[in-house]
């Protein structure tokens, strides 16, 4: 039994650490169709920035969630400035300029890093209270992981409420759908642009702060888990965050019983996960259910 | 008029031009009549990029050498020159840098983090009858299948670390039998393993292999990995057992971090790891440091002898205070090897330089250093330094003991 369970509690704590960087990723992309390669970099900003508000030291876990809340606020603000002042500009261009925009944004914000924070990797730790492993059904999970699951599930609720249940999150649908139509109809297309595109670097961001004390913190933080992100987003069908959400724990679960029972093939669970998905289904898992949702 | 004017502007200009350029003409070749032109040296490191303090901290080795020469002298009464390339840990920008030094003049090239870099870089080096001296590239194919005689090394080969290694846990854990392994998931990982458990097959017959866990270099998640070592494990390991860990970098870092919740580092009695530099993990983790063994070919506590102590006295001088790492030591070493070399050899041709690196002998850090005339390596001794957790010190650990462990007479 601890040999089933053991994989499926690893795979899920990762699984939803990548849900929640990935979300946002698939948020941008469903609504304003930008692929932001800044993901990353809004993702090891997040993790740096946590570090510098938590002055590095192991804090109390109110006074983490603080900085990390902080870090996520400052990458969705400067993501919202970034939105208006650059990204604005190429919602009408094609697909390549958006891409180099994007990426040219990644770079500025990866050179910034080394910048500000120079080329020594730093650590920060774990908060205080979960340095240690519980005990569940007899398996030893990192209680931080435990936090991880938590959180990761709490985003999907929450992002499903906002989205389904409430008049923004229904005006953010229709601008997805139709951007013309919604502004004839007196939506502000603009604004719910420059706010999801807030949300999505707000989700990176806090992807980031999580991960910082399970990461060194380097300039390659930025390619970090982005190509895992990609893969969700690609494996889930592009906009969605409920196949967001199923195609992280599919990648998790696959990677950590790989790991467990054949760790010659774990470091292809990425491409097998995308290989099979997508040869049964092109658009991704919920990808058409997503696309008509719109 | 206005033309007049300019034109008598101009010869005067020019005539002054002629006389300064006479004036300094004849000084600067004084000069180099009397000393010559400095002797470029090239250092092509990483900068950038996740190790780039591998390549930052050897510049600040390399600069505290070239003062140290260049104020006693020169070599050969000329003074020395750095000249600097970004490896990029890239073996298509490592090949780049060789020929833009080669194009600027530069022949005498030293540096390399990776491994790779280097075997990518040196059939260029021997192309354009250039040298390289690798100061941290420690794979075993630099010194056997691909050497060539333009190639020399003072940074200790994987063969060299990992038989010392063995050696070292004989003298000083001699009843730890069972050795498991976390190590990358590639060609060197195995190589690195596979060296060591049969230097210690050799060293102790009662040796046995616990769990072996290899680690794609790709993986960000090592939870997984470190639940299937712990899962493998026997409840007295921590008494009982050793763990070799042949990471460096992030991995071996994250190992750290993201094991730490499940006690990781208590489940073993003895932690060797051998992959990273020294103080590489403690530097990053500070008082979260694990009771650890680090093996590296310096430590700046460990060498009673004269240039050691100039060379830590010299760059803490130069870097508030901070002293010396083994990267930074390694270039400075490589400095000193090319002015051996020079010296011996009369001259900063490439293809002479490279006629006297076998059996070379010069003033090292670590006492008197000597170039192995089968592949140019250097026999450096190997230098083990407990690390451990120090909350209430500055930098948050301390370094409790260091063994040395010096080379049988050829490795």
């Amino acid at each position: 039994m601890t040999a089933i369970l053991l994989p499926v509690v690893n795979g899920v704590a990762f699984a939803m650490l990548l849900f929640i960087v990935a979300s946002g990723l698939t948020l941008i992309f469903g609504v304003m169709r930008v692929v932001n390669f800044a993901h990353g970099g809004f993702f090891a900003l997040g993790a740096f920035l946590t570090f510098t508000l938590a002055a590095g030291a192991r804090l109390p876990m109110t006074e983490f969630a603080l900085a990390a809340v902080g870090a996520s606020l400052i990458c969705a603000a400067l993501g919202m400035v970034i939105e208006v002042v650059v990204f604005r500009r190429i919602y009408h261009l094609s697909h390549t300029d958006s891409l180099l925009a994007t990426y040219a944004a990644l770079l500025i914000l990866q050179g910034s890093l080394t910048l500000i924070w120079g080329n020594k990797p730093r650590s920060q730790p774990l908060p205080a209270d979960f340095g240690h492993a519980v005990t569940l059904m007899g398996v030893q999970v990192a209680s931080y992981n435990v936090l991880l699951i938590a959180l990761g599930l709490l985003v999907a609720v929450f992002l499903w409420a906002v989205l389904i249940h409430t008049t923004m999150g229904r005006m953010v649908r229709a601008v997805a759908s139709d951007r013309t139509m919604s502004a004839a109809l007196g939506i502000n297309v603009d604004l719910v642009f420059t706010g999801m595109f807030g949300l999505g670097v707000f989700l990176a961001g806090m992807g980031g702060a999580l991960a910082s004390p399970l990461f060194q913190l380097d300039s390659t933080l930025a390619s970090t888990l982005v190509l895992e992100s990609f893969a969700v987003v690609l494996v889930g069908g592009v906009g969605s965050v409920l196949g967001a959400l199923i195609a992280a724990l599919l990648l998790g679960l696959l990677n950590s019983f790989l790991v467990a029972f054949d760790p010659v093939l774990a470091d292809f669970s990425l491409y097998i996960a995308m290989a099979a998905v997508l040869l049964l289904r092109p658009t991704g898992l919920l990808g058409s259910a997503a696309m008509e949702s719109r | 008029m206005r033309a007049g004017i300019l034109r008598a502007l101009g010869a005067l200009l020019a005539g002054t031009s002629l006389a300064v350029a006479a004036c300094g003409g004849v000084s600067s070749g004084g000069q180099a009549s009397k000393a010559g032109p400095p002797i470029k040296l090239g250092m092509i490191d990483t900068q950038s990029g996740p190790v780039a303090a591998v390549g930052t901290d050897g510049e600040k080795g390399a600069r505290v050498a070239i003062d140290e020469i260049n104020k006693a002298g020169g070599v050969l009464s000329r003074k020395l020159q750095l000249v600097t390339e970004d490896e990029q840990l890239s073996p298509t920008a490592s090949v780049k840098a060789v020929r833009d030094l080669n194009s600027q003049g530069v022949n005498l090239l030293f540096g390399f983090t990776s491994s790779a870099d280097a075997l990518a870089a040196v059939p260029v080096v021997k192309e354009l009858g250039m040298t390289l001296v690798a100061a941290h590239a420690s794979a075993t194919e630099l010194r056997t299948t691909q050497f060539v005689p333009n190639f020399a090394a003072v940074a200790d080969s994987d063969a060299q670390s990992q038989s010392a290694a063995p050696e070292f846990l004989r003298q000083r854990f001699p009843d730890i039998h069972t050795w498991n392994v976390f190590s990358y998931d590639y060609l060197t990982g195995h190589q690195g393993w596979n060296n060591f458990t049969a230097q210690m097959r050799a060293h102790d017959s009662q040796f046995k292999v616990g769990k072996e866990v290899f680690i794609p270099q790709s993986a960000t998640d090592l939870t997984p990995y470190i639940t299937s070592m712990l899962s493998a494990l026997p409840a007295d390991s921590g008494a009982t057992q050793g763990v070799y860990v042949f990471l460096y970098g992030a991995a071996e870092v994250n190992l750290f971090k993201q094991g730490a919740p499940y006690g990781l580092a208590n489940r073993f009695k003895v932690i060797l790891t051998q992959g990273g530099g020294y103080e590489a993990l403690a530097n990053t983790l500070k008082a979260n440091t694990p009771s650890s063994w680090v093996g590296y070919d310096y430590s700046y506590k460990a060498f009673n002898t004269a240039r050691n102590r100039q060379f830590v006295k010299d760059f803490e001088a130069a870097n508030q205070g901070t002293p010396p790492d083994a990267w930074a030591e390694q270039s400075y070493e490589s400095v000193y090897l090319y002015k051996a070399a020079i010296e011996k050899a009369k001259s900063d041709d490439p293809a002479k330089v490279m006629a006297v690196f076998g059996g070379l002998t010069f003033e090292g850090t670590q006492g008197k250093v000597t170039i192995q005339k089968k592949d140019h390596q250097a026999l450096v001794p190997q230098t083990f330094t407990h690390f451990e957790a120090d909350p209430g010190s500055a930098q948050g650990w301390k370094e409790s003991e260091t063994v040395v462990i010096w080379p049988s007479k050829s490795s």
